[in-house]
């Protein structure tokens, strides 16, 4: 009957009602602080010149202070069961009838008088019955609001102190360009036919590049080509392919261009070819669809400039490149014996002709009767074969160079 | 409305002081007293003078403020000559004034802004002139010379300190080199009429000693020549010449930038391009201190606009780090591929002629069949308006049917080639030379090029030039005729195994670039160079230039059957844009760009010297003398003394508010 657990289970959870209460409370009111300690620190930092990662960390104060505040709110909320009690007793207006009852129960009981007991049977019998509720020591206080307040301060104050570098859309680089780089440096670790030393070459190349595509988002395409160079530069000290970097650099600013053209000439194309006379007559034409530029010739620019050159298509280049070589030779030869060796124009002598394979001669001469020909596919493949040949001399400027591929393409 | 005085508002601060002065007197003092008439009276026993005298003294004291007042109106001062001087101040406009020589040098990244700190030279060029004009004395007066490209004359013999403090306000570096010799000579010219004439020279000390001999020829009664300079080292680098050009027989831009390093020490300068804003390239130039160092980049030429080079530093002057060109829009050639028999789309495409003109995205092609033509041809204005080139592939028209444009006659003849056909080669015939210098020949060889057969031609017009050759006749010829290019070629390229070979898109291209080979049009000229607008379209009846900075459009008459105008107003570096009277947009331009090494030098020259130089060249007697700003002023504590007038007057009128308007509340 008079059995105390339930006035300790009572006091107890009071007890810890109150501990979390206090700590909320004190919390809160250090929150403030936090705050301020925030503030502070960011513009010591800003005056200091961190960057605004390293400002970020000063955040680190409000939860700092709010576990500070907690830990003394819970320290000092902390009492006594009898002192508990007798809180308890005022929260729920019993006329400390439950501190009397901790009281007189800490006493022994063969001492108690019967009053005590009495007050005993009665304080347990209220303790039983009694209702917490909703209770808590919690209360929302003026500080806290400005702690809350302050806190989202700091919010703004951070975005006052590093505004966000908004980068306007003509300097960012495009969506459609970093994909277009990720493409081609992708190509590059793919490309078929490279050697195991060039492969060395583009895999040391891209380690050095390196840029992550977060840092391609904060970059103007300016700092990015900037950058490109400057790595350039760094790794002219390596083998010598610092080409290639250029030629990435020139990429970026030369991929929007291609687009805006390709896009101003499929236009174009798509556009009647008509002419109105005076007289209101019309006549109408056939467009000829001017080839449009794509990305590849970005790509093509980038092979090269590292040294990767196209696999041959046709199985008379070696042959052909041969009697190129021996028509060349026997040309000068007779170049020298006319003394035209310094003249303006070049004399060819009928002994130094090309085309002194049989099976060539049969195919061109079947090719020029039938372009659509066996033969005219295996004579224009050799062709082609000796255009690139040629083209990865580099003698040919890039433009005449981006012209005689497009006529390449149209021609395959 | 203006004001001569526009500093003397600093004046309304006085107001302040009078409002304080009410305020303090505002609450009176309360006592507390049991009643009035005794203390009354002891007040009235108190004073110690009469009603009479205090009123006197009143009027002494207000008197004696208004009198404080007239003389500091009046300016008093104590002149420290005798007889008024004729200054003449040579003044340094040029744009190495509008360095702030205390900038810190700094590489800026991404959309990092540049900023300035401390004065500009040239302000300090005019706190200097300011001081000379408080010095002066009634009596002196002053003539000012503003120097830039050309001298001009700011203020001649004025002196009235309000005015010239005005017009020394007005003043504004320009975009120009300072030339000092010429207004050296005008200072002599007008010393000619003068008395007592005294010459100093404001500059910022980045000028040579040689341009000022003219001033050695001063009166020796003149004395020193006084030299104020006001700039020192610092550390600059700027954009001293920017051009394009379409590189030679390719599409491809190239921009060069060259710049000039002032800096104390070796620098990686970041140097940016754009077109239109759009960055188009990059690069690190390291360039060594008073070194020139010149950045390519070359660039495709897809693509027209506003061509810009950024030097990304923070530097002492900014003005030398940006630099402009326009880049014209490229523009298609319109050719069209004309043959005797009609094609549908896809097999006119498919032709190898026409493959050529698809693989260059500088030509507009179109095909028509000769009926098509011909019926054109009787429309004299269409034939005119819409062909820029026209290749006639083995049929040709008629001598009245031929376009007033530039041509290429694939094997067919043409009254405008006077080459006679006097039958055909049929067997093999074999090339035996070529001009390899010739436009139409870039990058060919035509010693593989195999032909079946090929036309054998006579040729007596020397005006047309004969390309290449078969061992007996021309092959391949070409002949100006005034504004019109034409190329011809004796044979069929089908016959041929060139229609597989790099030499035929080859040579078509490069008869495309031979027929668009002309004068390159001005797009940039130097600020106050006058600039001759092209009257591209006959109906335009005047010429509207938009200037750089949305300043307000200007109108140039185009006078009856112009073919140019000129428009004067380029004084403002930045980009000019123009438009026909009857267009909406403004499609064409140019750009004003000023650069120049000897302005972006940012550092001080030794000491000025002016004299007669002996033999080795050495000044014994040197006429400039260096002058601190300071010095440049003579008397000027009698020439401040207003102040003290203003303040003796201030001070009574306190006094007066003290003694007589105390106010004592009962």
């Amino acid at each position: 009957m008079n059995d105390p657990r339930a006035l300790q289970q009572l006091i107890s959870r009071f007890r810890s009602r109150l501990a979390f209460g206090g700590a909320v409370q004190a919390a809160l009111k250090a929150l403030i602080w936090g705050a301020v300690a925030v503030l502070m620190l960011m513009l010591i930092l800003k005056c200091a010149g961190f960057s605004k990662r390293v400002a970020l960390i000063s955040f680190a104060a409000i939860p700092v202070a709010v576990l500070a505040g907690g830990i003394s709110g819970w320290r000092r909320s902390r009492c006594s069961p009898y002192s508990a009690a007798k809180q308890l007793d005022k929260h729920l207006q019993l006329n400390d009838r439950l501190a009397n009852t901790f009281y007189f129960l800490s006493q022994d009981p063969a001492k108690r008088s019967p009053l005590a007991e009495l007050a005993i049977a009665d304080g347990l019998n209220t303790a039983r019955n009694a209702k917490l509720g909703a209770f808590t020591a919690f209360r929302w206080t003026r500080r806290a609001t400005y702690g809350v307040l302050a806190s989202l301060l700091c919010a703004g104050w951070i975005f006052l102190l590093y505004p966000p570098s908004v980068i306007p859309a003509e300097l960012a680089v495009a969506q459609d360009t970093q994909d277009e780089m990720k493409g081609i440096i992708k190509g590059l670790k793919d490309l078929p036919g490279v050697s195991a030393e060039q492969k060395d070459e583009i895999k040391k190349m891209l380690d050095t590049l390196n840029i992550s595509e977060d840092d391609m988002n904060k970059m103007t395409r300016a700092d990015l080509m900037r950058m490109i160079s400057a790595k350039g530069i760094d790794y002219k000290g390596g083998t010598g392919k610092a080409a290639a970097f250029e030629a990435m650099k020139n990429a970026i600013g030369e991929l929007d261009a291609i687009r805006q053209q390709r896009d101003e000439i499929e236009k174009k194309n798509k556009e009647a070819f008509q002419i109105q006379l005076a007289n209101g007559q019309k006549i109408t034409g056939v467009r000829i669809s001017t080839s449009a530029p794509s990305e590849k010739i970005v790509c093509e620019r980038i092979q090269s400039s590292i040294g990767i050159k196209q696999a041959s298509e046709s199985d008379e280049l070696e042959q052909l490149q041969k009697q190129t070589a021996l028509a060349a030779e026997n040309a000068k030869t007779m170049r020298t014996k006319i003394g035209l060796k310094t003249s303006a124009t070049t004399k060819v002598d009928e002994n130094a002709l090309l085309a002194t394979n049989e099976k060539y001669q049969k195919d061109r001469d079947d090719a020029i009767k039938d372009p659509n020909s066996e033969a005219a596919v295996r004579v224009k493949k050799a062709q082609r074969d000796i255009i690139q040949g040629e083209l990865d001399k580099g003698d040919i400027p890039a433009g005449t160079a981006e012209k005689l591929k497009n006529w390449m393409r149209l021609d395959k | 409305m203006k004001l001569l005085f526009p500093s003397g508002l600093w004046l309304f601060a006085a107001l302040a002081c009078v409002i304080v002065i009410y305020l303090l007197r505002m609450p009176r003092r309360q006592i507390a007293v049991a009643d009035l008439a005794p203390w009354l009276n002891l007040a009235r026993a108190g004073r110690r003078i009469s009603n009479e005298r205090r009123t006197m003294i009143s009027l002494a004291l207000q008197a004696c403020i208004v009198l404080g007042l007239i003389f500091g109106f009046a300016r008093p001062y104590f002149a420290a000559s005798t007889g008024g001087h004729c200054e003449l101040v040579l003044i340094d406009l040029s744009r190495s004034t509008r360095a702030h020589d205390d900038t810190p040098l700094k590489v800026l990244d991404g959309t990092d802004k540049p900023s300035t700190k401390g004065a500009s030279r040239l302000d300090l060029e005019k706190d200097a002139l300011r001081s000379m004009i408080r010095a002066m004395n009634t009596d002196d007066r002053m003539t000012i010379i503003g120097v830039a490209g050309r001298p001009v004359i700011v203020a001649s013999g004025e002196s009235e300190p309000a005015i010239l403090e005005r017009l020394v306000s007005d003043l504004e570096a320009q975009d120009e080199s300072a030339a000092f010799e010429p207004a050296c000579q005008l200072v002599m010219e007008l010393a000619k009429s003068e008395k007592n004439v005294r010459a100093t020279v404001i500059c910022d000390g980045s000028t040579d000693s040689k341009e000022f001999t003219a001033l050695n020829a001063l009166p020796s009664d003149a004395g020193k020549i006084r030299v104020v300079v006001t700039g020192k080292n610092s550390e600059n680098v700027g954009i001293t010449g920017f051009k394009s050009r379409k590189t030679f027989n390719s599409d491809d831009i190239e921009v060069s930038v060259t710049l000039f390093s002032s800096a104390s020490q070796p620098l990686k300068v970041p140097v940016e391009l754009y077109l239109d804003a759009k960055p188009q390239s990059a690069s690190i130039a390291e360039i060594a201190p008073g070194e020139s160092k010149t950045l390519t980049f070359q660039m495709g030429y897809r693509l027209g606009g506003v061509l810009r080079a950024r030097v990304a530093l923070q530097d002492a002057c900014l003005e030398d780090n940006e630099a402009f060109d326009y880049l014209p829009a490229p523009r298609r050639t319109r050719v069209t591929l004309v043959t005797k028999e009609a094609m549908d789309e896809k097999i006119a495409n498919d032709y190898y002629l026409a493959k050529v003109l698809r693989c260059d995205t500088a030509i507009e092609g179109g095909f028509l069949p000769s009926s098509d033509y011909e019926k054109i041809a009787q429309d004299k204005k269409a034939l005119k308006s819409q062909f820029d080139a026209v290749i006639f592939d083995n049929w040709t028209p008629t001598a009245e049917q031929m376009p007033p444009c530039h041509a290429l006659f694939v094997n067919a003849e043409s009254s405008d080639i006077p080459a006679a056909v006097k039958g055909m080669l049929s067997d093999r015939p074999l090339i035996r030379k070529w001009d390899e210098g010739h436009p139409l020949m870039n990058y060919l060889n035509l010693r593989d090029v195999f032909l079946k057969q090929a036309k054998q031609l006579q040729l007596d017009d020397k005006s047309t030039d004969v390309v290449a050759e078969l061992v007996s006749s021309p092959l391949i010829l070409a002949r100006e005729m005034g504004h019109r290019k034409l190329a011809y070629i004796g044979f069929n390229p089908a016959d041929s195994d060139i229609q597989f070979k790099k030499e035929l898109p080859l040579f078509v291209l490069n008869c495309f670039e031979w027929f668009k080979r002309g004068v390159e049009p001005v797009t940039q000229i130097p600020p106050g160079e006058p600039m001759k607008i092209e009257i591209t379209d006959s109906t335009w009846k005047s010429v509207v230039v938009f200037p750089p900075d949305n300043a307000a459009p200007q109108k140039v008459a185009v006078p009856e059957g112009a073919e140019s105008v000129l428009f004067y107003d380029t004084f403002k570096p930045g980009i000019y844009r123009f438009m026909g009277d009857a267009e909406k947009t403004p499609r064409l331009g140019f750009a004003v760009y000023f650069g120049s090494a000897k302005e972006t030098n940012l550092n001080v020259s030794s000491a000025i010297q002016i004299g007669t130089a002996d033999e080795k060249g050495h000044i014994a007697d040197n006429r400039a003398e260096l002058t601190a700003v300071d010095k440049l002023v003579e008397h000027h504590i009698s020439s401040q003394m207003w102040i003290y007038f203003a303040l003796f007057a201030a001070g009574l009128l306190a006094v007066e508010n003290y003694l007589f308007h105390r106010r004592v509340f009962f």
